[in-house]
């Protein structure tokens, strides 16, 4: 007769046991190798801010976004659309933008789109954390130099998505994760007008000029600094529809004077001339150990037929000017015949973009503004203000560095075709040439006037309307409100 | 089922009552295992003194001094409660009863168990109760072993020893309950008989058969809910390796495909067809009692049974797991008797179904020529290179299995141990797969009241993987063989690899010599449990459960040979997780019968705890002199080390859950089950469900106006509804948005953005089923009918941008309506010749009925490369809609694909736009079949199993590789035909260099993927037991068997069984927020689509089973 109370008590004992373990406490599960964003009234502490504006920077140079919007695309985007480069490879998706041939279902269109985004989408969270950060151990300029610098970031992501695609939706928070329908809404959003689009980077701008550190003041040049957003401001006030030439002198002016060119034009890419006197914005890439730049093996070898290959335009133009510095520090050649077949080049001398060198670790930083960008852009303003000497001054001062001798221009004109062709081989490969080509009005001429190796005409056949991309094809299905660029 | 009724008086007044009810019971459930002699009860003395005392407080008394337990008969109660004065002082146990009843009306008589049985005095020569013995058999006179022999009514109960005896002690009248599976179950009366012999019918009615159901078994007769059974002998000597594989073609309702024939793959399983369009569509997956989601681990060998219950009134008592239906497997278990030694073995070599024709070197120069450029390829190339890669590329491969068991036990202890090994080598190199496993299965009853169990396995898998479904650009060796130009040679004279130098693809054995991806999982998967009998038919179970993986996958990149490596100087990459799973459950069940109703209940309370801990390691930048060595060595050297990454995951579910279930002379049958669940991944507030459903059945051919019409033996109809849920695929953490943190420097970056209110997605299924069986059961026929309409539905949302590309939301509905048959016949049943079909057919209608959100259209499925998507989720059409353009052939005058316009006007590429585009077809199949014809002669066992699938489209991808003219990848043959000069008519375009717009998705490239497959043809021999019982076999048969023997279709591909969005990585599989949304969404949506996978294959075996005497 014992039995039935041990086994009825054992069966109480293990339901105990079991209720012990219901406790809700089970449910609640956090994630412990990611971080939670917080909401509503929560705030982070200044060590999570410190951590996001990292992230930001991280997101700005690396792999997930960084590597291929900032960098590789931004080469193809400005070098192979442009004269300077031929697609090379065998990319249907570049060879179309490369042949003005692309539509909205091309992936490097929707890609650098996203990407944009992407990186815009990050920061909004990011701008948005640190702006109610309430911990007293982040001072109020520490917190304004992080915006300042989260800002500029976005104001250059737009900078970039306004000159590719022309009107593009303003996105400046982050969605609203209330729920299902207030996410939904928040993303469909309507195209804003290009004008509009420059009002919200001047206005990131200026935020971050009054915030963000002096020039001296940052450990690398890839820390955004006042150097960085008064070049950027030159930078968009000569890209506006209008440019205000007054202000590109202003900021090139107030650019300037931190900054000094190096005396040897290859120290800029020996990799060991990192954070130089002459960068302003450069993305710094230590290999693969913490991130690295993989883009340079895209470009050189002979195994396989690259891209982004030098045109003849180009490497005629360096030629033409007797440039052989710059030119053998952006372009090699090599034979090779019986890898493959070109169209445009003879395979016994075939050139490669080698101004970046390192295909192996990684090791390559990236220029997106350096010194004689701005000098170049203080003379174009100095060629509207009508100071054509002073203008020829600073192309000279660019144009001593490569050994080349001096030039002078016979008037206006030819001072802006001195300028565009020294921008163009200073700054080769460095993702500028398309957007010259686009701010000056040039780009529909030089492109239908692209010729072969002997002289007959490429037939690029521009249309206006393929100045700026299409809308890519799947962001206009996922928002209603989008509208397809004319002619597409 | 035969009765054989007592006609004894005292059959009428059963039950028995007893001193104290409870402790009655208590005392039957006792009975047989405590053995208390005699002897024991005569030594005993009472010594009590008491007044005015019912005689039934003085048994009582009389219980606690002495070991003893009484019976009686509850119309004696009167006299019991009879009070007395009574004295005892140190009197033997029967001098005191016969004084206590010296002036009652009572008598006694005491059995050998210290059972002591009260009577009426005067009837003692009516009760007749004692000892049985009886030996049961079946009906070829072979004794049975680990027969259940109970008290009908008790749970006293014995299991027969290898001679197939028994011994039972009894009440009088008592009727004896033979049950044994796979038998028919059967009532003796033991009347005045002390030993019987008792002959089991097979169980040839599938009526009778026991199913396993969720948190418990039934009769497969007394099914309300609609299950679909595949046994043992369903999967017997066929060389599946995965147990989904099963279910292919044997289960009605039950859609698989297997969407790599990789060994190793995994399967894409639908029950009653898909219902989320973003999370998980895969069934539950029930071992032994522990849920889980994956069970490459599982041996089919050891399997005894899958269940699957497939609407929601059987499915929901596993309530938010449940409304992708619940795949039941139960392993097998030793019985009680004779030590059986089973081992089998087989071994077959394995080819691809079909091969495609590529150019060879000479057809290539003239391509090439012509697309790259004159002088492109030269002759001296041609002449010194001409390679079919596809014969590089495949190669016979094989497949073995070993498997051994030991099973038995005594009554008190049964157990089953096995151990088994497959072994295969892919036809396409370098893949291979084994696994080891070992199965310890073990039941013991320690005492009448408890009985422990435990089910346990241990497995180790190695993996060697290939890379398929991925174009030439990413690596995919299928479409790589393919695609290389004869033209490539295999080396280059350096060592390294040869390699396209257009494209800079390497041929395909940059994949197979240059690179590897070496897996190896570890997984334990116990569960012990312990049954507890207490009180009057309740059963307490306590189980707990723990499900262990350890995942090591290792990928090495060779510095040398490839290209990739050489830019990278090789790299070696580890990933490595540890998975722990524990699983506590407690249930109470309550069975009672009164008279003829039967109802029992259960109630439970679960725990499920999961832990995921992912680290991925990986460095670059190794000396080639270390690249032969061992991985982790290689590691060691490689000079650049990229900071390491920790993932962890973690899930818990917390549920109640409750059934009952009533029939009324199992005629008229109900069943109703309910379930709660508590799940971490949602938010606080959102985390609870609960899930209800109801279903009855009416045995109209147990009715009295049906006894008489005897073709029909069993005729039922079934109706059930209720809801179920669904949250598999949700990330654990995916209502939170989050970010990640960079492990190179510790910053912080946004990562996801999340709606708060994500909750489960709710399915209310409907289901009408018949089941009948006509003439005895030779002809038997099951149909189903359903409609499963799902809301809420977990959708994908892909967003314009934002930092994600999608994310997860509520808001779609979905229904899946459908209709399943299955008719099982004995055609010819005869001494020496049988003959049995059974023909299962599943139709089910997919319909997206809302996304949601007024999105009614979205195209961001099934990618090919530089192509775009090409399949679309659509409100008002199924998962798996293909969208591009409409095909109009190949213009006459330009060679140009033309493509039709909104406007039905052909014309090329150019002259199109985006919004040209419409649905051209479905992935979806009208209905899935399978069929199994079975005749057997005299020794010869003849198995035809054909299964197939019929109006699915399949998107072919690899053509628009092998046939895309427009570069320097090689081409099929196909191309030969193409247009060449103005004025050809063909099917293939001209070549245009570099230009996609002749290979744009369209019906082009969109066939039907219809099939029928024998899918396995055997013949067994099955070796007379005399011949082989001298060299110590009990029995033996060998038999050769063929797996895909012959396909019938008009898919141009190497096979239409194929998914390429399908396959499910491992990291993946196992860990849901380690899965990126669209791989989830694609496995969902993007159906159909052959992007170069690695095809299904031939497969011819010969194999063996023996059994040790």
């Amino acid at each position: 007769m014992k039995n039935i109370h041990t086994r009825c008590s054992l069966a109480l004992m293990l339901t105990a046991l079991v209720a012990m373990t219901s406790c809700s406490k089970i449910l609640d599960k956090h994630p412990e190798t990611q971080i939670v964003s917080t909401k509503d009234n929560a705030t982070i502490s200044a060590t999570e801010a410190e951590a996001q504006i990292a992230g930001t920077y991280t997101t700005y140079r690396g792999y997930d976004y960084g590597l291929e919007f900032n960098v590789l695309d931004r080469i193809t985007n400005g070098d192979a659309i442009s004269d300077n480069c031929y697609s090379g490879g065998d990319n249907t998706d570049n060879i179309t933008l490369d042949n003005f041939t692309a539509n909205a279902l091309n992936g490097n269109v929707a890609r650098d789109w996203k990407d944009a985004y992407g990186i815009i989408g990050r920061i909004n969270i990011t701008i948005n954390q640190v702006e109610r950060c309430a911990d007293p151990a982040l001072t109020a300029e520490r917190k304004k130099q992080i915006l300042g610098e989260a800002r500029f970031m976005r104001a250059f992501a737009y900078f970039d998505l306004v000159r590719l695609y022309g009107k593009a939706p303003l996105l400046l928070k982050p969605s609203d994760t209330k729920d299902a329908q207030s996410l939904l809404s928040s993303t469909i959003v309507r195209q804003s007008s290009v004008d509009s689009v420059y009002d919200a980077i001047l206005k990131d701008l200026w935020f971050a000029r009054s915030g963000v550190r002096p020039v001296g003041d940052a450990d690398t040049k890839f820390i955004i600094t006042t150097g960085v957003v008064n070049a950027t401001l030159a930078k968009v006030y000569a890209s506006r529809v209008t440019p205000n030439w007054d202000s590109v002198a202003y900021y090139c002016d107030a650019t300037i004077p931190d900054y000094s060119l190096l005396t040897d034009f290859t120290f800029l890419w020996d990799n060991n001339h990192k954070n130089n006197s002459e960068a302003i914005w450069e993305l710094n890439y230590e290999g693969y150990s913490v991130i690295g730049n993989w883009i340079p093996s895209q470009f050189i070898g002979t195994d396989w037929k690259k891209f982004n290959v030098p045109s003849n335009d180009l490497v005629n133009a360096f030629r033409a000017e007797g440039d052989n510095i710059r030119l053998n520090a952006s372009i090699s050649f090599s034979d090779v015949t019986g890898h493959w077949t070109d169209a445009h080049w003879n395979l016994g001398d075939y050139p490669f973009l080698t101004k970046y060198n390192d295909p192996y670790n990684g090791t390559n930083d990236f220029y997106i503004i350096r010194l004689p960008d701005i000098l170049l852009l203080k003379a174009e303003a100095l060629v509207e203000k009508a100071d054509i000497t002073g203008a020829m001054t600073l192309v000279n001062q660019v144009r001593s560095r490569v050994s080349l001798a001096d030039k002078t221009a016979s008037g206006p004109d030819d001072a802006r075709v001195i300028i565009a062709n020294e921008r163009r081989l200073e700054l080769a490969f460095e993702g500028h040439r398309w957007f010259d080509l686009l701010r000056t009005g040039k780009a529909l001429s030089t492109m239908n006037a692209q010729t072969d190796s002997n002289g007959a005409n490429l037939n690029y056949n521009v249309q206006p309307y393929r100045l700026i991309m299409p809308v890519p094809q799947a962001q206009i299905d996922l928002n209603p409100l989008l509208v397809q660029n004319e002619g597409y | 089922m035969r009765k054989m009724c007592s006609n004894s008086r005292w059959r009428h007044r059963l039950p028995l009552k007893c001193v104290l009810e409870v402790k009655m019971i208590v005392f039957l459930t006792l009975f047989a295992a405590y053995q208390i002699h005699a002897a024991g009860v005569y030594g005993q003395k009472i010594t009590l003194k008491v007044q005015q005392t019912e005689i039934k407080n003085i048994l009582h008394d009389f219980e606690k001094q002495a070991d003893v337990r009484f019976l009686y008969n509850y119309d004696l109660s009167a006299s019991l409660h009879e009070k007395v004065d009574f004295t005892a002082n140190n009197l033997s146990f029967e001098s005191a009863l016969d004084r206590l009843f010296q002036n009652t009306g009572l008598t006694y008589r005491t059995l050998e168990d210290g059972l002591v049985v009260i009577l009426k005095k005067g009837e003692e020569v009516a009760y007749q109760p004692g000892v049985i013995t009886g030996v049961v058999m079946d009906e070829s006179q072979q004794p049975l072993a680990g027969v259940t022999v109970t008290v009908k009514g008790t749970n006293n109960g014995v299991s027969t020893d290898g001679k197939g005896a028994f011994r039972i002690t009894v009440p009088d009248g008592a009727v004896l309950v033979v049950s044994y599976v796979g038998y028919e179950n059967q009532e003796v009366a033991v009347g005045s008989q002390t030993n019987l012999t008792i002959h089991l019918a097979l169980a040839t009615k599938q009526m009778d058969q026991i199913v396993v159901v969720g948190y418990g078994s039934q009769r497969k007769k007394d099914l309300t809910g609609s299950v679909s059974i595949v046994t043992a002998a369903d999967i017997a000597n066929r060389p599946i390796v995965n147990a989904g594989e099963a279910l292919q073609g044997k289960a009605a309702g039950v859609q698989v495909v297997s969407n790599s024939g990789k060994p190793g793959a995994g399967l894409t399983i639908r029950v009653r067809g898909s219902s989320s369009i973003s999370a998980g569509n895969e069934p539950l997956y029930v071992v032994d009692g522990i849920p889980m989601t994956d069970i490459a681990a599982y041996t089919p060998n050891d399997i005894e049974s899958i269940s699957i219950l497939k609407d929601a009134a059987s499915a929901s008592i596993y309530g938010t797991r449940a409304a992708n239906g619940v795949v039941v497997i139960t392993t097998k278990k030793g019985v009680a008797g004779k030590s059986r030694i089973d081992f089998s073995a087989y071994y077959g070599t394995t080819s691809p179904t079909k091969r495609l024709d590529v150019l060879n070197a000479k057809q290539y120069q003239a391509y090439a020529n012509q697309v790259l450029g004159n002088g492109a390829i030269s002759d001296s190339l041609v002449n010194a290179t001409n390679i079919n890669w596809p014969d590089e590329v495949f190669r016979h491969g094989n497949q073995q299995n070993y498997q051994l068991s030991v099973s038995g036990g005594n009554e008190k202890t049964q157990h089953y141990i096995s151990f088994g090994y497959n072994d295969q080598v892919g036809m396409i190199k370098p893949a291979t797969f084994d696994r080891l496993t070992g199965r310890i299965n073990v039941t013991t009853k320690p005492s009448s009241w408890l009985t422990l169990s435990t089910s346990t396995i241990l497995t180790r898998s190695n993996n060697n993987n290939v890379t398929d479904n991925q174009g030439v650009a990413r690596g995919g060796v299928v479409l790589s063989a393919l695609a290389t130009p004869p033209t490539v040679p295999r080396y280059n004279a350096d060592g390294t690899i040869g390699l396209n130098p257009f494209s800079g693809w390497q041929n395909p054995l940059g994949a197979i010599d240059g690179q590897y991806t070496k897996s190896v999982t570890d997984r334990l998967v116990s569960n012990v449990a312990a049954d507890i009998r207490f009180l009057k038919n309740f059963v307490y179970r306590s189980s707990f459960g723990l499900d262990y993986t350890n995942y090591a996958s290792n990928y090495f990149l060779d510095p040398y040979l490839t290209t990739y490596g050489q830019s990278t100087q090789g790299q070696a990459n580890q990933t490595t997780y540890l998975q722990a799973v524990w699983l506590s459950e407690q249930t109470l069940t309550y069975t009672k019968t009164l008279g003829r109703s039967h109802f029992s209940t259960l109630a439970g309370y679960t725990v499920q705890e999961s832990k995921w801990n992912r680290t991925f390691i990986s460095g670059t930048k190794l000396d080639t002199a270390y690249r032969h060595q061992r991985w982790d060595e290689m590691y060691m050297r490689t000079q650049t080390k990229q900071p390491g990454a920790k993932s962890i995951d973690e899930w818990a579910l917390v549920s109640y859950l409750g059934r009952i279930t009533y029939d009324f002379d199992g005629k008229y049958l109900f069943q109703a089950n309910l379930r709660s669940d508590n799940s971490s991944k949602f938010a606080p507030g959102n985390r609870t469900a609960t899930f209800p459903s109801v279903s009855a059945g009416w045995r109209i051919s147990e009715e009295d106006f049906m006894k008489n019409i005897s073709a029909i033996s069993d005729l039922k109809i079934r109706a059930g509804w209720g809801q179920n849920g669904n949250q598999e695929g949700v990330g654990s953490y995916e209502y939170l948005s989050l970010m990640n943190i960079n492990p190179s420097d510790g910053a912080v970056t946004p990562a996801t953005i999340a709606s708060n209110d994500l909750r489960w997605e709710t399915s209310t299924q409907t289901n009408i089923g018949l089941d009948a069986s006509f003439l005895q059961g030779r002809l038997a026929l099951s149909a189903d009918f359903y409609v499963k309409k799902t809301k809420n539905v977990l959708v994908r949302v892909p967003l314009s941008s934002q930092i994600v590309e999608s994310v997860l939301l509520n808001m779609g509905n979905t229904q899946n309506i459908g209709q399943e048959f299955l008719v099982s016949s004995k055609n010819i049943v005869k001494k020496d010749f049988t003959w049995g079909t059974d023909v299962n057919i599943s139709f089910n209608k997919n319909k997206v009925t809302s996304i949601g959100n007024n999105i009614t259209f979205m195209n961001t499925y099934g990618n090919i490369y530089e192509r775009g998507n090409a399949v679309a989720l659509v409100q008002g059409y199924g998962l798996g809609e293909f969208y591009g353009y409409q095909s109009a052939g190949v213009d006459p005058a330009t060679g140009d694909q033309l493509y039709l316009t909104a406007n039905d006007k052909a014309v090329n590429y150019a002259g199109v736009k985006p919004s040209d585009r419409k649905l051209i077809g479905s992935a979806q199949p009208d209905f899935v079949y399978g069929m199994t014809n079975n005749v057997t002669y005299k020794n010869f066992d003849l198995t035809i199993f054909i299964q197939g699938s019929q109006g699915n489209k399949v998107f072919n991808g690899v053509r628009v590789e092998t046939e895309g003219l427009k570069d320097s990848r090689n081409q099929s043959t196909a191309v030969l035909n193409r247009w060449k000069n103005a004025g050809d008519i063909t099917d293939i375009p001209a070549i245009k260099a570099n230009s996609n717009d002749n290979t744009q998705i369209s019906t082009r490239f969109l066939e039907d993927g219809s099939y029928l497959r024998f899918k396995t043809i055997t013949l067994a021999y099955r070796i007379k037991p005399e011949w082989v019982s001298h060299i110590g076999l009990s029995a033996a048969s060998v038999y050769i068997s063929a797996q895909n023997l012959i396909t019938f279709t008009k898919y141009k591909g190497f096979d239409p069984e194929v998914s390429t969005y399908g396959i499910v990585n491992n990291d993946a599989a196992t860990n849901p927020t380690a899965s990126n949304g669209n791989a989830t969404d694609n496995r969902n949506i993007a159906l159909g689509v052959d992007y170069g996978a690695y095809p299904q294959s031939k497969m011819l075996l010969f194999g063996l089973n023996i059994s040790l005497k």
